[in-house]
């Protein structure tokens, strides 16, 4: 090996080490990796993570943190016209088209890092007290990886094809703009999910070679600005030549079959417990999951059979099939009177008990004959539990599970269909639906909670406590309760 | 007698301020916007949220690029001139902002041309989150530009600037509704809010620089 080579092999790694040093200690970089790590972990630190979803909305995330590379990446390749620098740099040794090759070279072994750092940050904390369901998918997070050098190397090549300082920004947007607007299609670097159904078809694995292949024709393209040397030209060729096979692989795939089946399918509306048939049955209950995600029926039982235990006998035999639900699709009203729908998210890290105490007063509805979330009493405004006895005895069921808490109340807009006014009104959204109760039932529930034998008498005045016609007053004997503060009268619509 | 040379003082300056502003990001940015706005779903009808992604990201895009005209890199030459620093830079954000809104409004309207009729638009809430990004890549350069006034501050504006929207787009219900969703009114309340936040900023940051 000549001396020359050496010493230029030299010169180029040292070159290396210190765009990367810079590339990693960019501020911008940084400032879009700590967004991207800040919002991820706190909106999804409370649900339980479904890695069918998950998997996608990370990969998606290598895309602002792309976007910080691609600054900094055209940021140091800009270095050379800043004033007269081009000019200083001519007596150096090291060429121009090494400085492009070191930039390229630094920029993705920054991209891979930062990339890999993101998600593993997000993956990691998504493991914390979790029990994860769905496709865990290391393709797709490698996708996310590659769309991040990606756009790190596009920004290499724009510093070096257009001297403006506005180039990385356009082509930022362009990326964005691009996935929003055709966020079905394939061809996009990273595709974002398309909520159709449940596990709906992930471009395959060809799609993360096809980004790779972007990524050598982009690098490629920085260096032929300095000059058509064979090794360029073909580099930039087979690059091409890749991209079109491999794109054309993952779209001929079986799985882009799959997708647009699916998309066929969603024109035509389906139940949203289509699918909803991996069924378990547990201590005189049947729960059915979607096949992904029969991981979380053990979660739904633990809500659940406290609550079945603490019902008479004879009313165990007629509880509804807790059956898992799409969020959007067709609602048979026989759908929801024979089953309880938990949806495809659950609570963790404090979250669950939401989701627990939900799921618990879904059973304890159907055992009481109070309407349940989606159910109608009293019209779309809802209806009041004020004063009637069972209002008591639901809480006291949810009781075996959560705490049972007060409804919410959130105030809307609400746009008029026709003339599109706006008006504001209150909804009331207890984990019955549109079911109010007052702080003077929840009060005798909170105190039944602490009695010894308040299942007993519950289960021995069932009939009668259940009955909507028994008010607050005529059940507290049978309770055994001395009337605490002055009962509520209701206000709305009373339920039947 | 104040104002009026003032008055005369700020019609004076306007041309020489206009002139000496580097016009081709915005003219790079407005050629985007334009391309992109013709390219949301050719050849057919625009439905709402294809129309509100384009007149959305054209916003932050014409932000981002208004951000480079109030960079004056001889700023502490133009110190020298009667005309104070503030108006010499109210002339330059004004004119970008000008450019800018006039390109986000053609952009739109050619896409209302041919979107679908049946469905509200959202216009009035679109125009006041386009003022607001654009308003906020003018106030993030500006801010940047006192402590440096070179070209790069510009960048570190379009920065803050993109980071401000990226963050935005993980709480898309709350910041990014379409025009059918119940939370269209809040966020247009939460865009209004900041709309007065940037601008007043804007206004702070072009306040002479004490050297």
């Amino acid at each position: 090996m000549s001396e020359r080579s050496v010493s230029k092999r030299r010169s180029l790694r040292a070159l290396l080490m210190f765009e990367l040093r810079l590339q990693l200690r960019h501020p911008i970089s940084w400032a879009f990796v700590a967004i991207v790590i800040g919002w991820r972990v706190t909106t999804t630190w409370q649900w339980m993570p479904d890695w069918s979803v998950e998997m996608a909305d990370t990969a998606l995330t290598g895309l602002v943190v792309g976007a910080g590379l691609m600054l900094s990446a055209n940021l140091a390749t800009l270095r050379d016209q800043r004033g007269d620098a081009g000019e200083l740099f001519d007596p150096v040794p090291i060429r121009v088209d090494a400085r492009t090759i070191a930039t390229l070279l630094a920029c993705v072994v920054a991209g891979t890092v930062l990339g890999v750092a993101v998600i593993a940050a997000q993956v990691g904390s998504m493991l914390v007290n979790s029990t994860p369901v769905g496709r865990f998918d290391l393709a797709e997070l490698a996708n996310g990886v590659l769309v991040t050098i990606l756009m790190t190397t596009v920004g290499v090549a724009a510093g070096r094809w257009t001297p403006g300082l506005i180039a990385a920004p356009i082509v930022i947007l362009l990326f964005f703009w691009a996935v929003f607007q055709f966020a079905t299609s394939w061809l996009l670097p990273v595709v974002p999910r398309a909520d159709l159904v449940v596990g709906a078809p992930r471009p395959p694995a060809w799609h993360a070679l096809y980004v790779l292949a972007l990524i050598l024709v982009f690098g490629a393209a920085a260096v032929l600005r300095h000059g058509h040397g064979p090794y360029r030209v073909g580099l930039v060729t087979v690059g091409t030549a890749l991209a079109v096979l491999t794109a054309t692989m993952s779209l001929t795939s079986p799985e882009a079959a799959l997708m647009r089946k699916a998309i066929d399918r969603s024109k035509t509306p389906t139940s949203i417990i289509e699918g909803a048939d991996h069924c378990v049955s547990s201590g005189g209950v049947t729960y059915c999951s979607f096949p992904s995600y029969t991981g979380w029926i053990p979660l739904w039982e633990q809500a659940v059979a406290p609550v079945v235990a603490a019902l008479p006998s004879e009313v165990r035999t007629t509880l509804p099939t807790v059956r898992q639900r799409t969020a959007t699709g067709m609602i048979d009203p026989q759908v929801l009177a024979d089953n309880i729908l938990p949806g495809t998210t659950w609570g963790r890290n404090g979250g669950e008990v939401a989701s627990r105490r939900w799921l618990a007063a879904q059973m304890a509805a159907a055992a009481t004959g109070l309407p349940r979330e989606g159910q109608y009493s009293g019209g779309r405004a809802g209806c009041d539990l004020r004063g009637q006895a069972r209002a008591i005895v639901v809480l006291w069921l949810i009781g075996q599970v959560e705490r049972p808490v007060l409804p919410g109340r959130s105030s809307v807009y609400v746009r008029e269909r026709g003339n599109g006014a706006e008006r504001a009104r209150t909804n009331v959204q207890s984990d019955f639906g549109a079911v109010d109760y007052g702080a003077a039932e929840l009060a005798y529930a909170e105190r039944l909670l602490t009695t010894a034998d308040a299942g007993d008498r519950i289960r021995a005045g069932w009939r009668k406590l259940v009955d909507p016609a028994t008010n607050v007053d005529e059940a507290l004997p049978i309770l055994g309760l001395t009337a605490g503060s002055a009962a509520s009268k209701a206000e709305g619509t009373p339920c039947t | 007698m104040h104002l009026m040379r003032l008055g005369r003082l700020s019609v004076a300056a306007v041309p020489p301020v206009i002139r000496a502003v580097d016009w081709t990001p915005l003219a790079a940015a407005s050629v985007t916007t334009i391309a992109l706005a013709l390219l949301t779903t050719p050849g057919q009808p625009i439905q709402v949220q294809n129309l509100t992604v384009t007149a959305r990201m054209c916003g932050v895009l014409l932000g981002v690029a208004a951000g480079f005209a109030v960079v004056d890199t001889a700023d502490e030459i133009s110190a020298v001139t009667p005309a104070p620093r503030w108006l010499r830079q109210s002339i330059r954000a004004l004119g970008a902002f000008a450019v800018a809104a006039a390109v986000w409004a053609v952009a739109v309207s050619v896409m209302v041309a041919r979107a679908v009729t049946d469905v509200d638009l959202g216009i009035g809430g679109l125009i006041v989150e386009a003022a607001f990004w654009i308003i906020t890549g003018l106030s993030c350069a500006a801010c940047a530009v006192r402590f440096q006034p070179v070209r790069m501050a510009a960048v570190a504006g379009a920065a803050v600037t993109l980071g401000l929207a990226v963050s935005t787009v993980f709480d898309r219900e709350r910041f990014w509704p379409l025009p059918q969703d119940d939370q269209w009114q809040a966020a247009h309340v939460i865009w209004g809010v900041g709309l007065v936040v940037v601008t007043t900023v804007l206004l702070l940051t072009n306040r002479e620089v004490r050297r």
